[in-house]
């Protein structure tokens, strides 16, 4: 996307659009590496190394646009979990 | 709240009992006040001994007979520090109180990292303080007694409060009967739980946390060093979060985040408290416990901080959970926001409208104090398991990496609000561009000068307007024409020749050069709270005095009345 074809003016404009095109050089080996990171870990430290994960791929984009787009597209086709309270469960704080 | 009499008694400090003459409105005609204040807290004595020092005559009513119980706020900011160096109490808040710029965060057994609040020299007040409330609040009571125009009413309990047009009716309880005064003004510094609030049918709205927590004050003769420790999920306290913090007199601090579950009542026993302590401070510690509490906390917010006559200070319109200590640093700026515009609305030299501007600032200040303590209750209490997987990512991956200390949230720096986008502040010329510490809004940035009243800036910049001009590029008659106007303005030369009428420094350090972005003419305008309202690059009498004229909200008022 923000390829040499690409006139400076413009690739200013897109840096800071998320790229959704394909991008990962080797996505077979990504995906089985990415999945083979939780070989013998429970639930929990599942989620403690996805976390990481993200803190440390979020700190290497640096920019909060492409974040929060990030953020929005991860979000797409998961409703709220009705049995949780649904919509008052993205409540952010426990109230009295 | 209280009860009477009670006399707390600690170690290391000997509340004082304090009392008041029969008032005479017993025993004659009532007296008029321009202003009362009602609770005597720390904000509440702030406010007192501004508006004493510039002339107004105050009455403080406070239902109690001594200073804070508990320690209570304990983490004095540099910005309340510099704004008590002006009301007279910075010397002896900053001499009795322990000074810290190291924090440590540990995760589990391990330091996570370190860091250092105030790395830059060249500030005459440190980034933070540690001093008990009750120190803080006998310095200033002792300072309004040092102030003819300041009179504390103790065991005086305000019990009713009628608005007029006009004035307010305060009905008082005194133990020797009741009594109504009439204030053109009424301060509402009662904290918290406001019954003033309460009585004038307002409310404070936003949320209360469910985590209970212990706050203990351990005397303690140890070689712990004066920093800020903070704890994520230690060993002696599995699943929680612990604070230790430094006092005056080897008084420590200590919380222990209890969960929601906790009991109040039992965690407060000292037998329950006791073992705690232990397992935190080792077998070999030799401690008393001084005081202790249980409490939860909320943040919320009055819709607004001015209904008519009646001005909302502190806590009675705002709290914020203690991690990050914007409570009381808050509030002092609150009073050190509204009182210069009272005293001119009150002179008649600014429109009623000036205190509407009190308002906005301080609630776009709350909110901004609201947001930072909430993000850090939601980091050191996470509510989801998601979210507790992010907060112990952060920790984990802080031990290796700098990007992810950044992410680590155990209160942030109380940092005073810039107030950029205030109507009292004239935006910079689309032309002029300024680098620099001090942006458009911010309180002045202090820097190490020489001259006539001391050794650093900000005892230039002395409760009124000031026009600070780098290198000399105003005339005698300028500056005595800032100096005549309704709302006088005085002017600090940096180098350069001498001018009649002008305050000259020297910028001895050239720290001030640089952190003000200054070349010759450049010149910066501050309000009497020392925030920043206009600055140029070189000087125009007629801009500043427009200046002058928005930052009190004339400007407004001017244009409506030609339109």
């Amino acid at each position: 996307m923000t390829s040499r074809l690409v006139p400076p003016a413009l690739r200013s404009a897109l840096v800071d659009l998320l790229n959704t095109e394909p991008n990962i050089s080797s996505p077979d080996d990504f995906y089985q590496e990415v999945v083979d990171m939780h070989r013998g870990l429970s639930e929990q430290q599942s989620a403690l190394v996805n976390a990481k994960l993200i803190l440390l791929l979020a700190n290497h984009i640096g920019d909060l646009s492409v974040l929060r787009q990030a953020m929005r597209a991860a979000r797409e086709d998961v409703a709220p979990d009705l049995e949780r309270g649904g919509a008052s469960a993205v409540k952010p704080h426990d109230l009295e | 709240m209280s009860e009477f009499p009670r006399r707390p008694s600690v170690k290391t400090y000997a509340h004082p009992t304090y009392s008041c003459a029969v008032p005479t409105e017993l025993s004659g005609t009532p007296h008029h006040w321009p202003v009362v204040v009602a609770g005597a807290g720390p904000v509440g004595l702030c406010a007192a001994i501004d508006l004493a020092q510039r002339g107004i005559d105050v009455m403080v009513l406070d239902e109690d007979n001594t200073v804070s119980v508990g320690s209570r706020a304990i983490c004095w900011a540099k910005r309340t520090l510099e704004i008590l160096d002006r009301l007279g109490c910075g010397d002896r808040v900053v001499g009795k109180g322990v000074e810290w710029k190291v924090g440590r965060v540990f995760f589990g057994g391990e330091q996570i990292y370190q860091f250092d609040l105030l790395p830059e020299s060249g500030h005459r007040r440190p980034a933070f303080i540690n001093l008990q409330q009750y120190w803080v609040e006998q310095f200033l009571v002792e300072r309004c007694a040092a102030l003819p125009q300041a009179e504390i009413r103790w065991q005086h309990k305000l019990v009713g409060v009628t608005p007029h047009a006009d004035r307010v009716a305060i009905r008082v309880a005194a133990p020797e009967g009741e009594y109504v005064v009439h204030t053109d003004w009424l301060i509402v510094a009662d904290g918290a739980r406001s019954p003033v609030r309460g009585m004038l049918g307002l409310e404070s709205e936003g949320q209360a946390f469910r985590d209970r927590f212990l706050i203990v004050d351990v005397l303690m003769h140890s070689d712990f060093p004066s920093e800020r420790w903070f704890w994520f999920d230690p060993p002696f306290h599995r699943n929680q979060s612990a604070l230790l913090h430094r006092q005056a007199d080897n008084v420590w601090r200590i919380d222990f985040q209890l969960g929601p579950d906790a009991d109040p009542e039992a965690e407060k026993k000292a037998e329950n408290i006791m073992p705690r302590l232990r397992a935190m401070l080792g077998d070999g510690a030799e401690f008393e416990i001084e005081w202790a509490s249980v409490y939860t906390f909320q943040c919320r917010r009055m819709r607004s901080f001015r209904h008519g006559r009646a001005l909302f200070v502190g806590d009675a319109a705002h709290v914020v959970s203690p991690f990050g200590a914007r409570g009381a640093n808050s509030g002092v700026q609150d009073v050190d926001n509204l009182i210069w515009k009272l005293e001119l609305v009150m002179a008649g030299q600014a429109p009623d409208s000036l205190l509407d501007s009190y308002d906005c600032e301080r609630v776009f200040a709350a909110d901004e104090n609201i947001k930072h303590s909430t993000r850090s209750t939601d980091f050191i209490t996470p509510k989801s398991a998601a979210s507790k997987a992010f907060r112990d990512a952060a920790l984990l991956l802080g031990k290796r990496h700098a990007f992810a200390r950044r992410l680590v949230n155990s209160g942030r720096l109380s940092l005073p609000t810039t107030l950029a986008s205030s109507p009292l502040t004239t935006d910079d010329d689309s032309a002029e561009s300024f680098a620099g510490a001090v942006p458009l809004g911010a309180p002045a940035v202090d820097a190490p000068v020489l001259g006539p009243r001391g050794a650093w800036l900000l005892s230039y910049l002395d409760g009124g307007f000031t026009l600070l001009v780098f290198h000399d590029s105003t005339s005698a008659e300028s500056v005595a024409t800032l100096a005549g106007d309704d709302t006088p303005c005085s002017v600090v030369q940096v180098g350069g020749g001498s001018t009649a009428g002008a305050w000259r420094i020297e910028d001895s350090e050239r720290l001030l050069a640089a952190r003000y972005d200054a070349r010759p003419g450049t010149c910066y305008l501050f309000r009497p709270d020392q925030h920043l309202c206009a600055r140029w690059r070189s000087f125009d009498l007629q801009l500043v005095r427009a200046a002058i004229s928005r930052a009190t909200a004339r400007h407004s008022v001017e244009a409506r009345e030609a339109a």
